[in-house]
C-alpha cells in the first residue's frame, strides 16, 4: 500500500504534471484539426463550394458586372461563414487552454484538497 | 526444478502492473459516475445551508486522481529500457499475473495461458499447450532471458516481450525442438510466421484505437458540389476514413502508391492508367492511394482530394448516346470544378469500346485526357491495354501508365493473414496458419480465374462461408475446394480407401477381358488417391489402341460411373470434329458459347474422365495442341487463360491398327506388342512418336473371344432385371439363348455394339409382350430360350 502511494505521488508530482503541461497544447491542437483551421485560413477567401460563374467571350457589360458580382457574392459568404468557425474554433481553444492551465495550477495542490473539505466540513 | 524468469515483485512497473490488474476500464467508469454523483449531491447540500457536505467532496478527489494516473500510466505501462530486466521489457499484462519470483517451465505455462498472445500461437498453430509442455530447457534463466530479447528486438513490439515471444522462444530454444516441430507439424519458419502474424495483428488493433486527422470539419468547404458524380460514383475516400483497414495494402502497393503522388504533385497531366490483370489489386492501390491522402503524408497539393470511383456501367446505360456525351463530360466538369476530386474508373476499356452495341467516348474523353487538368485513375487490364494501343495510339501516349504485378506466395500469405481478420468477424471463425498456406496453395490451382492475391482471397472467403463458427484447418480448406470444385483433394480416407481397393473389381464387372486396362487405369487412380503422384501432371493418360466394340468407350464410361460420380462427368470429344486446321480456334474456345465448350466444360468439371474418341482423326495441329494437356495438365484457351486437366484421367480412343492386330490374332495367335503396334503405327504416319510418349501407357484392347461375349450378355441381362426389379420380376436366358445372342450379335467391323441392339430387339421385346398381355404377374421369373429369341429377330 505504501509503496503504492509512494508510486502515486512520484507519478502525480512527476510525468503526471509534465503530460499535463503537454496536454495543453495537445487539446489545441486537436481542436484546431477538428475545426479545420489551417484549412480554412488557407481558403478564407475562396468562393463558397466553388458557386463560380465564367464569362463568355461576348457578353454585354451588364452580364459581365453581375458574374463579378456574384462571385464576389460567393467568396464574401465563404469569407463569412469560414470566419465564423475559425472564431468559434479559437474560442474554444480559448476556453480549453484556459481550464488546461488551471488545471495544472491546481495539480500540485489536488491531493491536499481532502484535507481542506474535512476542514470545510467539520471546522469552519 | 529449471528456473527459467526471475520476476522482482518489488519492482515499481510489476507493483503498477499488479495495480493495473485490479482496475480496468469499467471499475474507473462507475468510480467516476459515482464521482459525479457525489458532486451533485456536495452543491446540492451547500446549496441548502448543510456544511458537512463539504465532506462529499473528498471522494471525487481521490476518484479523479485514481482515474488520471490509470488513464495516463497504469493502463498502460510500457518498456522503460532503463535496463534489460524481465521487469523492465516484459509486457504488464504478463508482469500481472507472475505469483512467484522463480519461474519453471511449468509456472510460465500458467501465466501464458492467459494470454491472448499464446493462445493465438495455440489456435493458429500449435493446438495444445502441451507441445509447450513438453519442451526441455536446459538453460540458465539468464541465457533464457537473452535469447528472448533476442527474439523480441527481431520482431519487434512496442508493449514489450509479449506471450507469444515466450512461447516462440520456449519452443525454438528447447533441446527437443525438433521432436516438438515434427509433432505440431510445422517448420520454424511457421512459428515465427506465426508470431509475426499476431504481432500485425496486435498492431492493427493499436491502429484502430488511434486518434486520425482527417482534416476536420471544413476540409471540402473549398471543393464544389458534385451532384452528378454522387449520381454516378462511389466515394473512396469516406469509404477509407470510416474504418478500412489497409496498411498492409499500402506497404504491398507502396511503389504505386508513391508513383501516383508523384504524378498528381508534379503539375505534369494528371492522369494514371494501371494496367494489370483482374485481381491483382489495382482497386486496393486506389484505395491504399486514398488513405495516403486522408492520413498520411501527402504533399499540401493533393492532401485530402477525394478518389470517386465512377460506375461506368451505369454511366453508359442511364442515358442514350446522344445524352451520353453531355454527361461524362459534365461529369469530368464537375470534378475539374469541385478541385479536390480525383477520378477512377475501374473499367476504363468500357469508355474506349467499339464495335457493334457498344458506345465510344474516346471522342469526349480523349481530349480531356490529354489537357491533363482533370485528375484521373484508370484502371485496365493488359489485354484492354493492348487493344487501346492498336486503337488509339493518342490515349495510351497521352496516359502515364504504371504496371501491377500479381503478388507473390509470401505477399500473398500476408495479404490473407490481413483478410483472415475480416473473415473471421463476418464468418465467427478462425483460421489456423496452415489453412491459410493451403488456402494459398489450393487457389493457385482451383481458385477462380483471376490473378493473386484476389484468387486466394476467394478461396479464403468461401472457406469463411462454408465453416461458421468453427476453427478452419487444413483439412476444412480442402473440404471446402472440393465441395466448390467437386475435385477429391484430402488424401483418402477409409471407406474411400476400400472404395478404392476394390474399384478394379468393381470394373471388372462390367467390363469383359480387359483385365489389363482396367489394372493401369484404376492404379493410376490409387496412386493419385494417395498423394504419390506427380501433381502437375493429369491424374493419369492413356491411349486405348483396338478395334471397334471391344469396350474402349464403355471402360471410361465404367470408370466414370464408379469412381467419378456418373457419367455426367465424362468430358467426351469426338475427334472427328477436329479434322481441320481451323478447328484448333474452335477447341481452345472458351466462354460466350451458346453450348459449353470443350474447355468451359473442364472449366466446370475438373474432376473428371477426358475421352478423346477416335483420336487418330484429329488434325496434326490438334495433336500438337493437346501435348501440353499431356504433358504439363494444362491447355491455354483462346484468351490465354489456363485450363487445368491435373484433376482429370486423359482417355484417347482410336481404333487405328484394329487390322493389324486382327492379322496378329489370327497369324499369330496372340496380341502384338505395344512396341510393335506404335511402331507400326508411326511408320503409317498415324501418330508422331512425340505424341505417343506423352501418354503413361498405351493399351491394347484385344478383339472380344465367344466366351468374352457370352459374359457380356450376362452384364447385359443383370442391367434390365435391375430395371425390371422395380416390378418384382426377372429374366433368366437358357445356355442356348445366351449362346445365340453370342453368336448373333457379333460383328466382325463393329465388335460387341450389335449385341446391345439385339437384346433389346429381343429379349426387351419378349418381356414387354409378355406385360402387356398380363402373362406374368408379380414374383415370376420369365424363362426365355433360342426359339424364343428366335422368332423376334
Amino acid at each position: 500500500m505504501l509503496m503504492s502511494i509512494t508510486l502515486f505521488l512520484k507519478w502525480w508530482y512527476g510525468i503526471g504534471w509534465k503530460q499535463e503541461f503537454a496536454k495543453i497544447q495537445k487539446r489545441a491542437v486537436i481542436i484546431a484539426q477538428e475545426m479545420s483551421l489551417t484549412i480554412l485560413l488557407k481558403t478564407l477567401f475562396q468562393p463558397w463550394k466553388q458557386l463560380v460563374s465564367y464569362v463568355p467571350k461576348d457578353t454585354s457589360l451588364d452580364d459581365k458586372l453581375r458574374v463579378v458580382f456574384d462571385n464576389l457574392f460567393a467568396r464574401c459568404f465563404g469569407f463569412v461563414i469560414r470566419s465564423a468557425v475559425i472564431l468559434v474554433g479559437i474560442l474554444l481553444i480559448v476556453i480549453s487552454v484556459i481550464l488546461s492551465v488551471a488545471l495544472v495550477v491546481l495539480w500540485p495542490i489536488i491531493p491536499f484538497l481532502p484535507l481542506a473539505f474535512v476542514y470545510l466540513g467539520l471546522f469552519a | 526444478m529449471n528456473v527459467l524468469i526471475k520476476i522482482d515483485f518489488n519492482h515499481p512497473r510489476v507493483k503498477k502492473a499488479y495495480l493495473n490488474g485490479r482496475l480496468s476500464k469499467s471499475i474507473i467508469t462507475l468510480l467516476s459516475v459515482l464521482g459525479l454523483l457525489m458532486i451533485g449531491l456536495g452543491v446540492f447540500g451547500l446549496l441548502m445551508g448543510v456544511k458537512l457536505s463539504w465532506l462529499a467532496f473528498i471522494a471525487p478527489c481521490y476518484i479523479f486522481m485514481l482515474a488520471e494516473w490509470w488513464r495516463q500510466e497504469l493502463a498502460n505501462v510500457l518498456p522503460t529500457h532503463t535496463s534489460q530486466k524481465p521487469e523492465e521489457l516484459l509486457d504488464y499484462k504478463i508482469l500481472d499475473n507472475f505469483v512467484k519470483s522463480d519461474n519453471d517451465l511449468e509456472d510460465l505455462i500458467r501465466v501464458l495461458e492467459k494470454q491472448m498472445g499464446y493462445r493465438f500461437m495455440l489456435n493458429r498453430l500449435l493446438g495444445s499447450s502441451e507441445i509447450v509442455k513438453s519442451c526441455q530447457l536446459n538453460v540458465t534463466p539468464e541465457d533464457f532471458w537473452s535469447k528472448l530479447i533476442n527474439l523480441w528486438e527481431q520482431n519487434y513490439d512496442e508493449d514489450g516481450v509479449d506471450s507469444a515471444h515466450i512461447c516462440t522462444a520456449l519452443i525454438l530454444n528447447s533441446s527437443n525442438a525438433k521432436e516438438l516441430l515434427v509433432s505440431a507439424n510445422c517448420s520454424e519458419q511457421d512459428i515465427l510466421s506465426v508470431l509475426r502474424w499476431y504481432l500485425y495483428v496486435k498492431k492493427t488493433m493499436r491502429t484502430l484505437k488511434e486518434r486520425r486527422n482527417s482534416g476536420g470539419i471544413a476540409k471540402d468547404w473549398a471543393a464544389g458540389y458534385t451532384p452528378i458524380l454522387n449520381r454516378f460514383g462511389r466515394n473512396l475516400t469516406s469509404e477509407v476514413a470510416y474504418g478500412s483497414v489497409l496498411n498492409r495494402a499500402q506497404n504491398l502497393h507502396k511503389d504505386i502508391i508513391d508513383q501516383m503522388v508523384s504524378i498528381y504533385d508534379s503539375g505534369g497531366r494528371a492522369n494514371c492508367a494501371l494496367v494489370g490483370e483482374v485481381g491483382v489489386g489495382k482497386t486496393t492501390s486506389v484505395q491504399g492511394f486514398a488513405e495516403s491522402l486522408l492520413f498520411g503524408d501527402a504533399p499540401e497539393s493533393i492532401k485530402y482530394n477525394q478518389i470517386f470511383l465512377v460506375d461506368t456501367a451505369s454511366i453508359l446505360s442511364s442515358a442514350s448516346a446522344e445524352k451520353l456525351d453531355y454527361i461524362v463530360t459534365s461529369l469530368f466538369l464537375e470534378a475539374y470544378k469541385a478541385k479536390n476530386i480525383i477520378l477512377f474508373f475501374p473499367s476504363a476499356e468500357q469508355l474506349f469500346d467499339s464495335g457493334k452495341d457498344k458506345i465510344d467516348l474516346s471522342d469526349t474523353v480523349l481530349p480531356i485526357i490529354q489537357g491533363g487538368r482533370v485528375k484521373t485513375i484508370f484502371s485496365f487490364t493488359p489485354k484492354s491495354w493492348q487493344d487501346l494501343e492498336r486503337r488509339k495510339p493518342a490515349a495510351v501516349a497521352a496516359l502515364n501508365y504504371q504496371v501491377v504485378q500479381p503478388t507473390t506466395r509470401e505477399e500473398t500469405l500476408l495479404i490473407l493473414e490481413n483478410q483472415s481478420m475480416f473473415v473471421e468477424q463476418h464468418y465467427n471463425c478462425l483460421f489456423t496458419y496452415k489453412s491459410l498456406q493451403e488456402v494459398y496453395h489450393l487457389s493457385e490451382r482451383y481458385g477462380p480465374d483471376i490473378a493473386m492475391p484476389a484468387k486466394a482471397i476467394a478461396v479464403l472467403e468461401s472457406a469463411g462461408r462454408q465453416n461458421p463458427k468453427s476453427l478452419i484447418t487444413k483439412e476444412l480448406v480442402q473440404k471446402s475446394v472440393e465441395a466448390t470444385t467437386g475435385v477429391k483433394l484430402a488424401i483418402a480416407g477409409d471407406e474411400e480407401r476400400a472404395e478404392l481397393l476394390n474399384l478394379e473389381e468393381k470394373i471388372k464387372q462390367k467390363i469383359v477381358g480387359q483385365t489389363e486396362a482396367v489394372k493401369q487405369v484404376v492404379t493410376a487412380l490409387i496412386r493419385s488417391r494417395a498423394g504419390v503422384s506427380n501433381t502437375n501432371k493429369p491424374i493419369g493418360t492413356f491411349l486405348f489402341l483396338g478395334p471397334t466394340g471391344v469396350g474402349k468407350t464403355e471402360l471410361s464410361k465404367a470408370l466414370a460411373r464408379a469412381y467419378f460420380g456418373g457419367e455426367a462427368k465424362i468430358v467426351r470429344v469426338d475427334m472427328n470434329e477436329y479434322i481441320t486446321q481451323e478447328s484448333v480456334h474452335r477447341l481452345l474456345a472458351s466462354g460466350g458459347q451458346t453450348t459449353p465448350t470443350f474447355l468451359d466444360q473442364m472449366r466446370i468439371n475438373p474432376f473428371s474422365v477426358v475421352l478423346l474418341d477416335e483420336i487418330e482423326k484429329a488434325h496434326p495441329d490438334i495433336k500438337n495442341v493437346l501435348l501440353q494437356m499431356l504433358d504439363e495438365g494444362v491447355m491455354r484457351d483462346n484468351d490465354n487463360h489456363n485450363i487445368s486437366f491435373k484433376d482429370a484421367i486423359i482417355i484417347a480412343t482410336s481404333n487405328a491398327g484394329a487390322d493389324y492386330i486382327r492379322q496378329n490374332i489370327s497369324e499369330a495367335h496372340r496380341n502384338p506388342s505395344v512396341a510393335e503396334l506404335t511402331n507400326k503405327l508411326i511408320e503409317d504416319g498415324i501418330f508422331k512418336p512425340e505424341f505417343l510418349n506423352r501418354f503413361d501407357s498405351t493399351i491394347i484392347f484385344s478383339p472380344l473371344t465367344f466366351e468374352n461375349l457370352r459374359q457380356i450378355v450376362g452384364i447385359i441381362i443383370s442391367e434390365l432385371n435391375d430395371k425390371l426389379s422395380s416390378q418384382q420380376l426377372s429374366v433368366e436366358l437358357s445356355e442356348g439363348a445366351v449362346d445365340w445372342l453370342a453368336k448373333n450379335g457379333y460383328d466382325a467391323m463393329l465388335g460387341a455394339r450389335p449385341l446391345r441392339r439385339l437384346i433389346q430387339q429381343t429379349v426387351e421385346t419378349a418381356v414387354s409382350n409378355k406385360i402387356l398381355a398380363n402373362e406374368v404377374s408379380s414374383g415370376d421369373v420369365i424363362m426365355l430360350s433360342e426359339n424364343d429369341l428366335a422368332l423376334l429377330q
